[in-house]
């Protein structure tokens, strides 16, 4: 486990090798509830992987390992060309790297809109205020949120604060974006608007990992679809196969709950 | 017999009432910062999983909140000579005003941390802070945020329980009103002036902690 | 000099604890009426009576409670050429001290009945008067009752303060019994258990019914 470091640059920046990979990964929680069992994953440069699987499968957990959110016990994670280790010095060096969206947003309601997507530049890139700010001013335009930027969170709807959520992820110029259920807070009409500028950074070339049951944005835009149910992949396919003609029964079932 | 206020004898001992205020200032500045210690720690203690800690934390709060303050004091100033331990009234009455507001603080303090949101935490760490920095920009802002009123509030009180301190001969503005009554018996108007006195005091913090509150936090406001 | 065993000293600290206690009451429930009423005007739709409650709270809460007794007893008696008992004193003191935090507490809980309760009651076509009774004071009766309880711990803690008039209660009573025994670090310990055993269940009460309440919704 102790290996990796040693890996030279040319292999890491190899296309061939994947940004993600995970090894065998094995999860204890506290309580000894196996919630990840030997689970391997790799992603590459640009793809985009949508996760899905019923609750409680251990989805959310999973993407939470890739920015050591979650450590895990058994098996490796390489994410990179960097180990995760449970004794790694610098897990920041990693998580600067590494956009998350979350559920419920989590944007700091003490700053304002731009205050919020400024912050993490300035603080773990060591940016200029004024570096940030036109940074911040941009991304806020890409995702239409500019006019709001002088707002705290508390006064956006759920749908604006996602997308300022996302501005603040991809103001540190991540090399991953990992997004879990990030439209599943919302009302319906807010789900759109969110979608949208995950589309539009899909196709921009982002490597994306996306925990989401939206059936119409994982078609459209996953490369691959991959299914989890108690703690293990049970399928991995392209979204027209995995559509149309779902291979695995507990895919078939799920499919069946959620189309229904 | 018709009794006529006079309150020249209040305009002619403006310098003592002025002493006096200082005084009861400099005892409650004191003791609200040892007494904020006090809480952070007991609040440490409270949220802590180490049983024993928690347990001292719980008795603390608890008794010093169910028992009065002036027999507090009495048992600081009077009681604990008896076991060898002795200090002046202006000791006892700080020391008294210390832990008694540290007994609120500790559950105020605790409230904050509780009411720490995980998700804005995990949100700071998956952007690259250090754990420092995570307390320092997540975490601490919005926390003094949803404390601030009631620390306020507490502070309130102490300015008003320290008053009390006056019946151990600790020097303050009660006890600069008792000792001019006791010289003057013009009890009506000296407590009333002294009553003006702490009410503008009051009203005064009341003032600055809204200043502060709407300089530094006025996105509670925006907070369900 | 007198000899005072435990027992006796336990036994003469009791028998104070009833003024205390009767003290406590009689001052909570004169609180309550007149901190009532307080209540009904700091949400009354007229402005004047509004602000004048307002200043009322503002000023009672902003004065120590040790100078509103001064006031009453040394102040009032001069002023007025009465003379005021301790209890009478004691009691004014203590009832306008409770009137003004029970009309804030109350008053918050009846701002905390959500606004669509108040137009739903007016779309009925009640009367303002009924409105009050039947729709909005029961619920904000129901939220404030763990406040109210843990305001008496409050009022029961500030009871010993009327010991500096020379009301005989628990305070004042442990304060001759150390005088003449000479042992205060016993007797105040045996007070401050007194207190304690009078304030904690309030206060568990109140923490308990806050719980239930929130649970229920
Ligand atoms: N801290 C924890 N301690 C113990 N068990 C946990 C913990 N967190 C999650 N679990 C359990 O682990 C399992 C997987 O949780 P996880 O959140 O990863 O699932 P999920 O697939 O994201 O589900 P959902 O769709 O509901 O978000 C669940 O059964 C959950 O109850
Ligand atoms: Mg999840």
């Amino acid at each position: 486990m102790q290996q990796p470091h040693t890996q030279d640059h040319a292999a890491v920046l190899d296309t061939a090798v994947p940004i993600i990979s995970a090894q065998g990964v094995d999860k204890w929680y506290a309580n000894n509830f196996h919630v990840l069992k030997g689970i391997s994953l790799e992603v590459h440069r640009g793809e985009v992987v949508v996760l899905m699987g019923p609750s409680g499968s251990g989805k959310s957990t999973f993407i939470r390992t890739f920015n050591a959110l979650e450590a895990y016990q058994k098996g490796r994670i390489i994410i990179d060309g960097t180990e995760l280790t449970p004794k790694m010095k610098n897990v920041e060096a990693i998580r600067r790297e590494v956009g998350m969206v979350f559920q419920q947003f989590n944007l700091f309601p003490h700053l304002t809109v731009v205050e919020n997507v400024m912050l993490a530049p300035m603080e773990v890139r060591g940016w200029s205020k004024s570096q940030a700010k036109s940074i911040a001013g941009e991304l806020l335009e890409r995702v239409g949120i500019l006019n709001q930027a002088k707002k705290y969170p508390g006064q956006l709807s759920g749908g604006q604060q996602q997308r300022v959520a996302i501005a603040r992820a991809l103001a540190m110029q991540p090399k991953i974006m990992l997004f879990d259920e990030p439209t599943s807070a919302l009302d319906p009409e807010m789900v759109r608007e969110v979608l949208d500028v995950m589309r539009n950074l899909a196709q921009s070339g982002m490597t994306m990992v996306c925990v989401t049951h939206e059936v119409g944005f994982a078609r459209e835009v996953a490369d691959r679809i991959v299914l989890m149910a108690d703690g293990q992949i049970v399928e991995e396919a392209t979204p027209d196969e995995f559509f149309s003609n779902p291979k695995h029964p507990r895919s078939q079932q799920f499919l069946s709950q959620i189309l229904s | 017999m018709e009794y006529t206020p006079q309150f020249s004898v209040v305009w002619n001992n403006l310098s003592l009432f002025w002493q006096g205020l200082v005084l009861t200032l400099q005892i409650v500045v004191v003791a609200i910062s040892i007494g904020l210690i006090l809480g952070i720690l007991g609040a440490l203690g409270r949220t802590s999983e180490n049983r024993v800690l928690n347990g001292i934390a719980i008795a603390y709060v608890e008794f010093f909140r169910n028992t009065p303050f002036l027999i507090q004091l009495f048992f600081f100033f009077f009681g604990l000579p008896g076991l060898g331990i002795r200090m002046s009234s202006w000791q006892a009455a700080v020391l008294a005003l210390s832990i008694n507001f540290g007994a609120y603080a500790t559950e105020i303090v605790r409230a904050g941390i509780e009411g720490i949101d995980k998700g804005q935490v995990e949100a700071g760490k998956a952007l690259g802070f250090k754990p420092m920095q995570v307390f320092r920009h997540v975490v601490l802002i919005p926390a003094l945020g949803n404390i601030y009123p009631a620390l306020v509030s507490q502070v309130v009180i102490a300015v008003l329980f320290s008053s009390v301190v006056s019946q151990i001969s600790a020097e303050e503005l009660t006890f600069a009103g008792n000792y001019l009554q006791s010289r003057t018996f013009r009890s009506f108007e000296i407590y009333l002036a002294i009553s003006v006195i702490y009410i503008g005091l009051v009203w005064f913090i009341k003032l600055v902690a809204f200043l502060i509150q709407r300089q530094f936090f006025a996105f509670t406001r925006y907070i369900r | 000099m007198q000899d005072f065993t435990l027992a006796n000293i336990l036994a003469n600290l009791l028998i104070a604890t009833r003024w205390t206690i009767a003290l406590s009451a009689i001052a909570f429930f004169g609180g309550g009426i007149v901190g009532f009423i307080i209540m009904l005007m700091r949400i009354s739709p007229n402005p004047i009576i509004r602000t004048i409650s307002l200043i009322y709270v503002e000023i009672f809460e902003a004065t120590p409670l040790l100078m509103q007794l001064f006031l009453v007893f040394f102040g009032i008696s001069v002023l007025l050429g009465l003379n005021l008992s301790a209890w009478a004193a004691a009691t004014i003191a203590l009832t306008t001290y409770s009137s003004a935090f029970l009309a804030d507490i109350w008053r918050g809980s009846v701002e905390a009945v959500p606004r669509g309760q108040w137009e739903a009651s007016r779309a009925l076509g009640l009367p303002y008067i009924k409105q009050l009774k039947r729709i909005i004071l029961p619920q904000a009766v129901r939220m404030s009752i763990p406040s109210t309880v843990g305001f008496a711990v409050q009022v029961v803690k500030g009871t010993s303060l009327a010991s500096v008039i020379g009301f005989i209660e628990l305070t004042r009573s442990a304060s001759s019994i150390s005088n003449v025994t000479f042992q205060p670090f016993l007797v105040y310990s045996m007070a401050a258990l007194i207190y304690f055993c009078l304030c904690f269940p309030l206060s568990l009460w109140s923490k308990h019914l806050e719980k239930k309440f929130s649970y229920e919704g």
